[in-house]
């Protein structure tokens, strides 16, 4: 790889990137790691509003390390990160909050919580320790409840909802935090087929209403499904973005992933099976 | 709430109608009234001579003397020593996020015990500060071995939790080698020692409730206030933080409101034990994992149970008293080894 770091040589054209409206994310030539190790090497994306973007790529690639730099939990040694058109480094935590939500990759709930309580700490950011939610707090929660189907479900302990269903409510916690941009870091993993149609759908509904969600997602079919585009992570590097049919592409992924792939073209989009 | 609290004051006056002799509860209630009435009008009039209850027939004016100026200190000061220790065991739990921390995790305790082994052994260079020494050494001694643990484990401006745990313990048991070292080396005063570091309520007074009470109560508020930050933060660090939570500050706040409780307590009651874990636990499990419920509960459960234990420690071989810090850990270490259990089969 030679030239700028992050400007792949094989990038797709991004013909449909800003082509919904403007930028909710935008990440440019970000390097960020942990101690000493780099895991981002100059990364470039960015997420339109009502955009639904797939981060796709091998284990290790920095699609969390890209989530955590987001999210300001990790800091950027190079680069810039902007937020609804504000730089990262002018936002604090509890503003941040207020344009960014986080669905963690792996997010086990404290156990004696009602699903509803769970909502309701989607509005941490707009409280203050004395004052409780008001009414405005509390339609959004019902609000967020609804989109993601779990209004049902407000008065049931957090330990008695399935995998799926305490999935949505965590998605429906972070869109009660009114954010511009929806991260989701593989919300899907040890799902079934059912309550991962679930979760994506509601990701969708919520991009429906002007929310720029970006996806983590580790399987490909899924990212091809759920995306208006997909953008192709490996080494900390942006390899390649553009819609799903024109980044999953057999050899790429045979290089990317370093293993025999066959792509099927189907009405749906492209489906990626390894070879064994 | 409001049964807790009931059942707390019903608590108190049956705690300070029994001792050697027996108040009947209507008695107690009325030296309490006349207690309280006596203090605001002296407040209000300051009249020459003290306050005189007239018309009032001997017998009363004994249980009154009783109830209002022995009982009622320590049955108060116990009530307060229990809600600060629980309220710091709350807010520790919640920031440890683990149910085992206790307000003595970060060397509040041996600090404490150490200064305060150091002043009793030491008399003699305390004594400008007359009766105060030893608890103005004892919180001294908490707080500056929490502040010395926080120090150790700080990288930068936050406060990572198990460098802060590992801290605790490492400081904890260096200052209770240096108490074991007191304690040894002036052996004619062990017993005092011993006794103050088993926790007693011996001393009360309701000079002492004064000291006591502000920052209680300056705690409490400031607990009070995180409480449902806490409960944010048991969604995990991390995700609190892209909640908007200021994190670092929240557990800087607790830990630092913890501390002043505890050593506030320590300062007038000795280091007793497994209250701060104990009661937090059982709240818990009562009332649930809200921390909006638990905080005022635990504070509230945490004075019931402490008036209770220390009920048992002046009666059960009275005249002579227990350490109450014994009784606490006699009910609490087997409560405690149940819920260890009940963790490790869950």
């Amino acid at each position: 790889m030679s030239g700028r770091p992050g400007r792949a040589p094989e990038a797709v054209a991004t013909a449909m990137a800003a082509a919904t409206g403007a930028d909710v994310l935008r990440l440019e030539g970000v390097v960020a790691g942990y101690g000493g190790r780099t895991v981002l090497q100059g990364v470039d994306l960015c997420v339109a509003e009502g955009e639904v973007v797939g981060l796709i790529g091998p284990n290790g690639a920095g699609k969390s390390t890209l989530v955590a730099v987001a999210s300001k939990v990790l800091p950027v040694s190079a680069g810039q990160v902007w937020v609804d058109g504000v730089p990262l480094a002018r936002l604090g935590r509890r503003a941040l909050a207020r344009r960014l939500a986080v669905v963690p990759q792996s997010a086990p709930l404290p156990e004696g919580f009602l699903a509803v309580e769970v909502v309701r700490m989607g509005r941490t950011p707009y409280l203050d320790p004395w004052r409780g939610p008001r009414s405005v707090d509390e339609a959004e929660v019902e609000r967020a409840m609804r989109t993601t189907g779990v209004l049902a479900l407000a008065d049931r302990p957090v330990e008695s909802l399935s995998g799926g269903e305490r999935q949505r409510v965590v998605l429906a916690r972070a869109l009660a935090q009114r954010p511009g941009v929806l991260l989701l870091d593989e919300p899907t993993s040890h799902l079934d087929l059912r309550y991962q149609a679930e979760v994506l759908h509601a990701a969708r509904t919520a991009a429906a209403e002007g929310v720029g969600v970006l996806l983590v997602v580790h399987d490909l079919n899924l990212a091809a499904r759920a995306c208006d585009r997909v953008v192709l992570l490996t080494d900390g590097r942006v390899v390649a973005e553009g819609p799903a049919d024109r980044v999953l592409v057999a050899d790429r992924l045979a290089r990317v992933y370093r293993t025999e792939v066959d792509v099927f073209a189907t009405p749906g989009g492209p489906v990626v099976v390894p070879r064994v | 709430m409001a049964l807790s609290c009931l059942a707390f004051a019903a608590l108190v006056v049956l705690a300070a109608g029994v001792g050697s002799v027996r108040i009947p509860p209507a008695e107690v209630l009325g030296a309490v009234g006349r207690g309280l009435w006596a203090t605001a009008g002296a407040v209000v009039h300051r009249p020459p001579g003290g306050v005189e209850a007239v018309g009032v027939d001997p017998a009363t004016r004994v249980f009154d003397t009783i109830v209002w100026h022995i009982r009622l200190p320590r049955v108060v000061l116990a009530a307060l020593v229990g809600a600060a220790l629980a309220l710091a065991g709350a807010g520790f739990q919640g920031v440890f996020r683990n149910p085992l921390a206790d307000p003595y995790l970060l060397g509040a305790a041996s600090g404490a015990g150490f200064a305060a082994s150091l002043a009793m052994v030491g008399g003699g260079a305390w004594a400008w500060l007359g009766g105060l020494g030893v608890p103005v050494a004892a919180f001294a001694g908490a707080a500056a071995a929490v502040a010395v643990v926080v120090a150790l484990a700080r990288r930068g401006w936050t406060l990572p939790i198990v460098p802060l745990v590992l801290a605790g313990v490492v400081v904890g048991s260096c200052l209770a080698a240096g108490t074991s070292f007191v304690l040894l080396a002036a052996r004619e005063q062990a017993a005092g020692v011993l006794t103050w570091l088993l926790g007693s309520l011996a001393f009360a007074s309701w000079g002492r409730v004064g000291t006591l009470l502000p920052p209680v109560l300056a705690s409490a508020a400031v607990l009070i206030a995180a409480a449902r930050s806490l409960d944010v933060l048991q969604l995990g660090e991390r995700t609190a933080m892209q909640l908007g939570l200021p994190v670092e500050a929240l557990k800087l706040t607790v830990v630092a409101a913890g501390t002043l409780a505890t050593a506030a307590a320590v300062s007038v009651a000795g280091v007793i034990g497994f209250v701060g874990l104990v009661v937090p636990h059982a709240v818990r499990l009562a009332l649930g994992p809200d921390h909006r419920r638990l905080v005022p509960m635990a504070a509230v459960w945490g004075a019931g149970f402490m008036v209770l234990a220390d009920l048992v420690a002046r009666t059960v071989i009275a005249p002579a008293e227990l350490p109450v810090g014994v009784v606490t850990a006699l009910v609490g270490a087997p409560f405690f080894l149940l819920l260890l259990r009940r963790k490790v089969a869950s």
